[in-house]
């Protein structure tokens, strides 16, 4: 794979600016196109033209503003219409309705047109006008204290950024040793809790949020961040264990094509997209799709030596019984491609919904790239990376060096939130690492404000307020300290992921009821990140999409049967010709057969740990063995020389 | 989890002075132990599966209902004030637009 690392904007560097000359086109075409709106308005003022053609002309001014021409009762639906044109601008924002904010905005024009009786003269024009003055001054004053908090902040990070980026290069540069990793009691709990809903028949969806499939909270986002875990759980420690691991990972990837979870694209693609026939949504845009099932398969993919979803139509959505839209990983992937080659000259970075570019979901889309680059020796990353990082620093990065999280294609206007260094992280630790090492060591030292002592008299981390989960759209922090929790791990910060893990354990309710671990206060999609969390060593995000098992390790001996709850694999590896497991008893001490595969037809094997000390692989290369398992089960097979 | 917070501020724009207002008016939100979270195997089928509609979403519902009252009242309020005091016939396309409104909001 390549990977190249860009320079960063220099901060301290007085020049510093980002240009952003798409997007300020963007805005200039915007304004230009609300000037002749404006113009337009006016001229029936001007011209003393009919009532009905001021208040048309007034309304194209703002929202509602028309209903003022006629004055009265009709004046109440001026800030109605506005309330109403917010809701439009949420369900834009939401889900990617593109035509609701212009079907309130000139739908309110129309209908103020057709009650206006009788002209007020200039003074709804005059109010109108204030409001627009108002409006604008607010946001002008709003971006001028953003510009003086960016500089403030811009200026500390430049005094911290190089002692603590050296620290995250010691930190980040000693990694586990791939043949001695072993899942704990702890992780095997958190293990559990994903086990336990990915092994449901597919259709049932028992212990997922089900809120709404649009925005955070959907079923989609939770699938693959379960399958993440899984996913690493596979590569770092369980790289010969198949059987109900495996049917867990891909179950999760057939119930990503139920249209229960898909389906959303069939609207989008109406009311963001005006198409009406053709809802592929592995087509145009699109991303929060093909990228993130991109990175989700071929995660699974690069980690278990499993290549089913390379084949012909082994990902496909199934509309109807008369439509389905052929997919597999390569076509995926492709769209991720089509559309970097279709914007590349534009943002590069393209949109979830219509319209809407979110530099979070890209990082998902390139991380897909960078594992398709792994599994196939193709060079997406190096095709596209230089002028995604470009972009992405010139057009989405705001002036205290963090990234915009939210930017319209057709306006150009961002919306301004925090996202956190910390969330990007470990995404870019994929692509790009010594960027990714470099917002962690903002994140890191950001953050330290919120250490305090916990219960125990160690550091602890304190979210301030009640929090918001956008797993489920409900207060809580487990989303929060999950999300430092596994970044911590992953740059090798082990104090402050303590700090965040005992910030959970003492504000989350945490429960261990049936073995599973779980926190109460959390929604599953916030559980999963403190199930990642749980797992997670340094580099292993990293490993996972872009390096794997090793081969030899991929070729060796496989448990391929273990029963589910009964048997909890902790550790199944090998060096290309034995087998190490580490198995617990799921719920009592007792007598379990496991099943082994791709052993060397006829080759007598070794076992300690077992009932049996050797025996014989069948001519089709397995075997079966029993085990008595005790706490802690330590078995080892190995060919007899 | 990089998924999570990138609508955070917005969402919590949004969502939270619904909250506030369900808060005041002592409509209680959903227990603060997560249905779905609670969920096993062991338990009765899709128990556990947090698919009614969410308080919150219901807020939010309940508020963009009121917003349609509001203004088709006030569409029907002002068209029956305009009706009794002004004697001008509105003409072809917008009368019928006119009347289908009218309709709509009675």
């Amino acid at each position: 794979m390549t990977v190249a690392d860009q320079s960063l904007p220099m901060l301290g560097a007085s020049n510093f600016r980002p240009k952003r000359p798409v997007t300020m086109a963007r805005q200039r075409r915007a304004l230009t196109v609300y000037a002749v709106l404006f113009l337009t308005g006016l001229a029936p003022l001007l011209l003393q033209s009919q009532p009905w053609l001021q208040a048309a002309g007034l309304g194209l001014w703002m929202p509602g503003g028309g209903f003022l021409v006629d004055g009265g009762w009709y004046a109440a639906l001026f800030p109605l219409t506005l309330i109403l044109f917010l809701f439009s601008l949420v369900a834009w924002f939401w889900a990617g309705v593109v035509i609701a904010p212009p079907s309130v905005w000139g739908g309110s024009a129309v209908l103020a047109a057709v009650l206006a009786r009788h002209a007020a003269g200039p003074v709804p024009h005059g109010v109108v006008a204030l409001a627009l003055v108002a409006t604008v001054g607010f946001f002008y004053h709003r971006n001028a204290q953003r510009k003086v908090s960016d500089a403030q902040q811009r200026a500390a990070r430049t005094q911290f950024l190089p002692k603590s980026i050296a620290e995250v290069r010691e930190r980040s540069s000693s990694t586990p040793d791939a043949s001695a990793r072993e899942l704990s009691t702890e992780s095997l709990a958190a293990m559990r809790y994903l086990w336990d809903r990915a092994l449901q028949p597919v259709e049932q969806f028992g212990g997922f949020d089900v809120v709404e499939q649009f925005q955070p909270s959907a079923l989609r986002y939770q699938i693959n961040h379960m399958g993440f875990v899984l996913g690493i759980a596979q590569g770092s420690y369980l790289p010969n264990f198949h059987g109900y691991h495996m049917d867990a990972q891909n179950n999760l990837i057939q119930k990503y094509l139920l249209r229960k979870v898909w389906g959303y694209w069939v609207y989008e693609s109406c009311w963001g997209h005006l198409e009406f026939s053709n809802f592929d949504p592995a087509a145009r845009d699109n991303i929060m799709l093909t990228g993130w099932f991109g990175m989700h398969v071929g995660q699974y993919m690069l980690n278990s030596g499993d290549r089913r979803y390379t084949k012909d139509g082994s990902l496909s959505f199934r509309l109807n019984d008369r439509t389905t839209y052929k997919h597999d990983f390569h076509t995926i992937i492709n769209s991720v491609v089509e559309n970097y080659e279709h914007y590349e000259s534009q943002f590069c970075l393209y949109p979830c919904e219509p319209n809407w570019i979110y530099p979070i979901c890209n990082h998902y889309g390139m991380t897909s790239l960078a594992v398709h680059d792994r599994l196939f020796g193709t060079n997406y990353v190096g095709r596209f990376l230089p002028t995604w990082l470009e972009k992405l620093d010139t057009e989405f990065t705001d002036d205290k060096g963090s990234i915009i999280g939210l930017r319209s294609k057709h306006l150009g206007v961002e919306v301004p939130f925090p996202v956190g260094e910390a969330g990007y992280s470990h995404f870019e630790n994929c692509f790009a690492p010594e960027r990714a090492q470099r917002l962690w060591a903002i994140a890191r030292k950001e953050i330290e404000p919120l250490l305090t002592t916990g219960r125990d008299g160690l550091p602890r981390l304190k979210f301030p307020g009640k929090g918001f989960d956008v797993g489920n759209y409900s207060t809580g922090h487990v989303a929060a300290y999950a999300g430092v929790l596994a970044a911590a791990r992953e740059f090798g910060d082990d104090d402050l992921a303590a700090a965040a893990q005992r910030g959970l354990d003492e504000d989350c309710s945490p429960d261990m009821t049936g073995g599973v671990r779980r926190y109460l206060t959390g929604s599953n999609l916030a559980n999963t990140a403190a199930a990642l969390g749980s797992i997670i060593r340094t580099g292993d995000y990293r490993r996972s999409f872009v390096e794997g098992p090793s081969e030899r390790t991929l070729a060796g001996p496989l448990l391929a049967e273990a029963r589910y709850p009964d048997v909890l694999v902790g550790r199944a590896y090998s060096d290309g010709d034995d087998l190490q497991l580490v198995l617990y008893p799921g719920n009592s001490e007792g007598r379990h057969t496991l099943g082994l595969s791709r052993l060397k037809p006829g080759q007598r094997y070794m076992v300690t740990g077992g009932e049996a000390t050797e025996f014989v692989a069948t001519g089709s290369g397995t075997a079966t063995l029993d085990v008595m398992l005790r706490g802690r089960t330590a078995i080892s097979v190995s060919p007899a020389s | 989890m990089a998924c999570c917070a990138f609508a955070v501020f917005l969402l919590s724009q949004l969502l939270m002075p619904v909250r506030w207002l369900m808060e005041r008016l002592g409509i209680e939100e959903a227990a603060r132990v997560n249905v779905s979270v609670r969920w096993s195997p062991a338990a009765a089928p899709e128990t556990g599966v947090a698919n009614t509609m969410h308080p919150l979403v219901k807020g939010v519902a309940l508020a963009a209902a009121l917003e349609l009252l509001f203004a088709g009242g006030a569409i029907a309020a002002g068209s029956a004030i305009v009706n009794r005091f002004v004697s001008v016939e509105p003409s072809g396309f917008a009368a019928r637009i006119h009347q289908t409104i009218c309709q709509i909001t009675k």
